[in-house]
C-alpha cells in the first residue's frame, strides 16, 4: 500500500521466523515494511529506503545493530529517524549502550506483538 | 791506692780512730821534738850561760891572780870551779896559750890538777868564744885587765843538759802519746753516740729491704743525723706502703695470668722470635710438650695456609713496636688445624726498641667453622632468596596469568550465560509471537497462515527443546554428573546402527552414506547413549552442511585404541575456525552456513564425551571440499584395557 499515510519501517533482523513475526505485525498496524538480514544490508537500505522507522535487532552478522545505529546517528540526515533497538540479551549494560548510541527505544525478546504494535503506533502519529 | 783502700778498716769509727791516731801519731812525736828541741835547746843555752858565766867568773877571778903570779890561787880557783856540775876540765893560760892551771875532772868525780906544762891553742882574738862538739862546750874567756893577759878554756860536758834533754824528749813523747791516746778517746767518746745513731742508720738502711715498715729512733743531735733518720723512716714507711701496693698489683696480675691462661692461649718469644714461654694451654693446643717449644721459633705449628707476605706484614707491625691483630691458622703436633684470633704485643725498652713479644690467642676454630658455614648458609640463602625471588616472580606472573585466564573464564562464563539465555529467548521469541498473533488474529487468518504459524511454533519449540537437551547434557558433564553406564560394546556394530538410522535423510537429500569398516571388531567400554549422541551429530553435521557428495565413516584398531573417522564433502571449515570448533556455541558464520542453524554444541559435546574417556577428537578441512572429523577411544582386549605399546594418549 502506498499513500501518504504510510510509514516505512526497516526491520533488520537475521532469524527469518522472528522477522516474519515482525513483519506482520507492522503491516497489520498499517505500517510498510522493508527487510534486512545483517547488519551491512541493515545499513545500505537505511540509506537509501530512508524510513521513518528502523527496528534494529542487536545480534545480527555483519555489523551489530548498535554498530549500525551509531554509525547512522553520526549522519546528519539520520539524526531524527527514530531507532528500537530489539535483543535477546537484556541486560543494563545493553540497555546503556543502546542510550549511548542514540537509540530511542529498547525492547527484550520474547516480546509481545500487542506491544509492539502499540510502540509502533506510538511512535509513528 | 787500691792497696791503700784495702789495708784501711772499713768502719768509720775506726776510720776516725786510725786517723786521729795517725795524725796525732804525726804531729805529737813532731811537737814532742820540737818543744824537747827547745827544751835541750834552752838546757844546753842555760848551760852555756853557765859555762860562760863561770868561765867570766875564773876569768876574772884569774886576772889578779895572773897578775900577780900567785898559780896556786889560780889552782885552788880551778879546783873549786872543776866541783862545779858539768866541767870536765878547766884551764887557765897566759895570753900566749901556756897554761898555768889544769883541772880535769876525774871518773870519780873529783877534780884533779894536772902537772902538764904545754900550750893550748888560743883563739887569736881577745873575744869570748864557745864552740860545741860532741857533747862537749868548749869555753874560750879572755882574762883581761887592762888588757888580756890570758885565756880560761873551759870544757864543760853537755852530757848532763843532753840527758836532760832527752829526758824532756821522753818526757815529752810519753805526754804526747798519753795526749794522743785521750784525745782519741775523747773524739771517740764524743763520736761515739753519732757514730753508732750512723752505724745504726747503716745497719737499719741495710737491713732496710727486709724492715719495711718499721722506724729507727729520730736523734735529734745533728741536723744531719736527724734528717737521715727521719728520711730513712719514710722510706721505710713509703717501701711499707709500696710493699702493699705491689702486693695488690702483684695479685691483680697474677689473677689476671691466671684468668688469662685459663682462656687464653699465652706464648712470649724474644726479639728473633724464639719462644721463651708457653702456657699449659699453648702446650695443649698445639700437642707439643713445653720443651718441644721452648727455644723453637712459631715455624713448629706452620699450616702452609698464609702466604710468606702475611707473615712478613705481621714482622714487620711489631718490631716497629705496633700491637697486631689477626687470625691464623696454625697445625698441631698431630695434624689438627686451628683457627687462633691473635694479638702480638711488643715489649719495649726505654729506648722504644722491642725486647720481646708477647702472643695472646684465642682458639677460634669452632666460630671459623660456623663462621664459613654461616658464610655458605647466608650464601645458599641469597642464593635460595635470588631463586625464591625468581620463583615468587615466576608465580607471580603465573598467578597473574591464571587470574588472566580466570578472568577470562568467568568473561567466558558471562558470555556464556548470555549467550545461553540468548540462544533460549531466541526461539522462544518464534514461539510467543505466533502464539499471540495465532489468538489475537484467529478469525482473521486464512487457514494457511494459521498451519504456517503453528508449524513454526512447532519447528521453535522443538529447536528449543534440542537446545535445552543439548546444554543439560554438556552441564552434566562438564560438572562430573552425568550418569556414565560404561559396558562392553563393539564399536562396529553401534557404528553400523547410528549410521542406519541416518540412511534415510541422506538418501532423502541425495547423498551418500558409506562405512569404511577396516576392521572386524572393536571393543570398547563406554556408556553406548553417550557414544550415540556422539556419532550422531558428527553424521549430522555432516549432513547439514554437505549440499553433495557423501559422508564416510571408517573405523581403525590401532595397538591400544580404536580411530573413527567421518568424512564429508561439504562446505569445509575456514583455516582460522578450524581451533576454535568445538567450542561452546561456536558457530560457523558465513552466508552459507547462517541458515544451516544448530544450536553450536554439538561439537562441544562430541568432545566432553571423547575427553570423558581419554580419546582426541580433532578435524581436518579444507573450504568448499569438506571436512574430516576424528576421534579416538581406547580399545578392550580380554575386557582388560591396553596399557603401553606405541599408543600415546598424552595427546590429551
Amino acid at each position: 500500500m502506498t499513500g501518504a499515510q504510510n510509514k516505512i519501517v526497516l526491520i533488520c533482523e537475521d532469524e527469518a521466523n522472528i522477522r516474519e513475526s515482525i513483519r506482520y505485525v507492522v503491516n497489520k498496524a498499517g505500517f510498510e515494511s522493508v527487510m534486512a538480514v545483517d547488519g551491512i544490508e541493515a545499513y545500505d537500505k537505511a540509506r537509501t529506503v530512508h524510513p521513518d522507522l528502523i527496528l534494529l535487532d542487536v545480534g545480527m552478522p555483519g555489523m551489530t545493530g548498535f554498530d549500525v545505529c551509531d554509525r547512522l546517528r553520526a549522519d546528519a540526515d539520520f539524526k531524527a529517524v527514530k531507532i528500537v533497538v530489539l535483543t535477546a540479551y537484556g541486560q543494563i549494560a545493553d540497555q546503556e549502550r543502546a542510550a549511548e548510541v542514540g537509540a530511542d527505544r529498547f525492547m527484550v525478546k520474547p516480546f509481545s506483538p500487542r506491544d509492539l504494535k502499540q510502540l509502533l503506533c506510538e511512535m509513528l502519529v | 791506692m787500691k792497696v791503700l783502700q784495702r789495708l784501711l778498716p772499713r768502719r768509720l769509727d775506726r776510720q776516725v780512730m786510725l786517723f786521729v791516731s795517725l795524725l796525732l801519731s804525726l804531729v805529737m812525736p813532731f811537737f814532742a821534738l820540737y818543744e824537747a828541741d827547745e827544751s835541750a835547746e834552752r838546757v844546753v843555752n842555760s848551760t852555756m850561760l853557765q859555762a860562760l858565766a863561770l868561765a867570766e867568773n875564773i876569768s876574772v877571778t884569774s886576772v889578779e891572780h895572773i897578775v900577780t903570779q900567785d898559780f896556786a890561787s889560780t889552782e885552788q880557783l880551778l879546783l873549786r870551779s872543776a866541783r862545779f856540775p858539768g866541767v870536765q876540765q878547766v884551764q887557765v893560760s897566759d895570753i900566749d896559750g901556756r897554761v898555768i892551771g889544769d883541772v880535769f875532772v876525774g871518773q870519780a868525780g873529783e877534780p884533779v890538777l894536772r902537772y902538764q906544762a904545754q900550750m893550748i891553742d888560743v883563739p887569736s882574738e881577745a873575744y869570748p868564744d864557745l864552740k860545741q862538739s860532741a857533747g862537749l862546750l868548749t869555753v874560750w874567756q879572755p882574762i883581761v885587765g887592762a888588757n888580756a893577759v890570758g885565756w880560761v878554756r873551759l870544757d864543760y860536758s853537755l852530757a848532763e843538759a843532753e840527758s836532760i834533754a832527752s829526758q824532756y824528749l821522753y818526757d815529752y813523747m810519753v805526754d804526747g802519746l798519753i795526749m794522743t791516746v785521750m784525745l782519741v778517746a775523747l773524739i771517740l767518746l764524743v763520736m761515739r753516740r753519732p757514730l753508732r745513731v750512723l752505724r745504726d742508720a747503716a745497719t737499719f738502711a741495710g737491713q732496710l729491704k727486709n724492715k719495711h715498715g718499721e722506724k729507727i729512733p729520730i736523734d735529734k743531735r745533728s741536723v744531719e743525723i736527724e734528717q737521715l733518720g727521719m728520711a730513712l723512716n719514710e722510706t721505710s714507711e713509703n717501701l711499707f706502703e709500696q710493699d702493699a701496693v705491689i702486693k695488690q698489683a702483684l695479685k691483680a696480675l697474677n689473677t689476671q695470668k691466671s684468668a688469662m691462661d685459663e682462656h687464653s692461649i699465652i706464648s712470649i718469644t724474644d726479639v728473633d722470635g724464639y719462644i721463651t714461654y708457653a702456657n699449659q694451654k699453648f702446650v695443649d693446643a698445639t700437642g707439643f710438650s713445653r720443651d718441644e717449644l721452648l727455644g723453637k721459633k712459631h715455624d713448629i705449628v706452620k699450616s702452609g695456609f698464609h702466604s710468606r707476605e702475611f707473615f712478613a706484614g705481621m714482622w714487620a707491625t711489631i718490631s716497629m713496636g705496633n700491637v697486631w691483630h689477626g687470625e691464623i691458622l696454625n697445625r698441631s703436633k698431630h695434624g689438627d688445624e686451628v683457627w687462633v684470633n691473635t694479638t702480638i704485643v711488643p715489649f719495649m725498652d726505654e729506648s722504644g726498641v722491642p725486647y720481646e713479644y708477647v702472643a695472646i690467642r684465642t682458639d677460634v676454630t669452632n666460630q671459623k667453622w660456623v663462621e664459613q658455614e654461616l658464610a655458605e648458609k647466608a650464601r645458599s640463602l641469597v642464593q635460595m632468596t635470588d631463586h625464591l625471588e625468581d620463583l615468587v616472580r615466576l608465580r607471580t606472573s603465573e598467578l597473574e596469568q591464571a587470574n588472566i585466564q580466570l578472568q577470562h573464564l568467568n568473561k567466558v562464563k558471562s558470555e556464556f550465560v548470555s549467550v545461553v539465555s540468548h540462544e533460549l529467548r531466541t526461539p522462544l521469541t518464534s514461539i510467543k509471537s505466533f502464539s499471540e498473533i495465532l489468538h489475537d488474529d484467529l478469525e482473521e487468518l486464512d487457514i494457511n497462515s494459521q498451519k504456517h504459524f503453528l508449524s513454526i511454533i512447532n519447528d521453535e519449540s522443538e529447536r528449543l527443546g534440542r537446545l535445552i537437551n543439548d546444554l543439560l547434557d554438556l552441564q552434566k558433564m562438564d560438572s562430573g554428573k552425568m550418569d556414565w553406564n560404561d559396558e562392553r560394546v563393539d564399536m562396529v556394530v553401534l557404528l553400523s546402527a547410528s549410521a542406519e538410522l541416518f540412511s534415510k535423510a541422506y538418501a532423502d537429500k541425495g547423498l551418500e552414506l558409506k562405512l569404511g569398516l577396516v576392521d572386524a571388531e572393536s571393543w570398547v567400554m563406554v556408556d553406548v547413549d553417550r557414544i550415540k549422541q556422539l556419532i550422531t551429530n558428527l553424521l549430522s553435521n555432516a549432513l547439514k552442511f554437505t549440499e553433495s557428495g557423501s559422508a564416510t565413516v571408517a573405523i581403525v584398531n590401532s595397538a591400544c585404541e580404536v580411530e573413527v573417522s567421518v568424512t564429508d564433502t561439504g562446505l569445509g571449515i575456514p583455516e582460522q575456525e578450524i581451533a576454535n570448533v568445538f567450542e561452546n556455541f561456536h558457530q560457523v558464520n558465513s552466508s552459507e552456513t547462517r541458515e544451516i542453524g544448530g544450536s553450536g554444541l554439538g561439537l562441544a559435546i562430541c568432545k566432553d564425551i571423547v575427553e570423558h574417556y581419554s580419546g582426541r577428537i580433532w578435524v581436518e578441512s579444507e573450504l568448499a571440499r569438506g571436512s574430516r572429523f576424528v576421534f579416538t577411544l581406547p580399545l578392550l582386549e580380554n575386557n582388560v584395557e591396553r596399557s603401553g605399546g606405541g599408543c600415546d594418549r598424552s595427546s590429551k
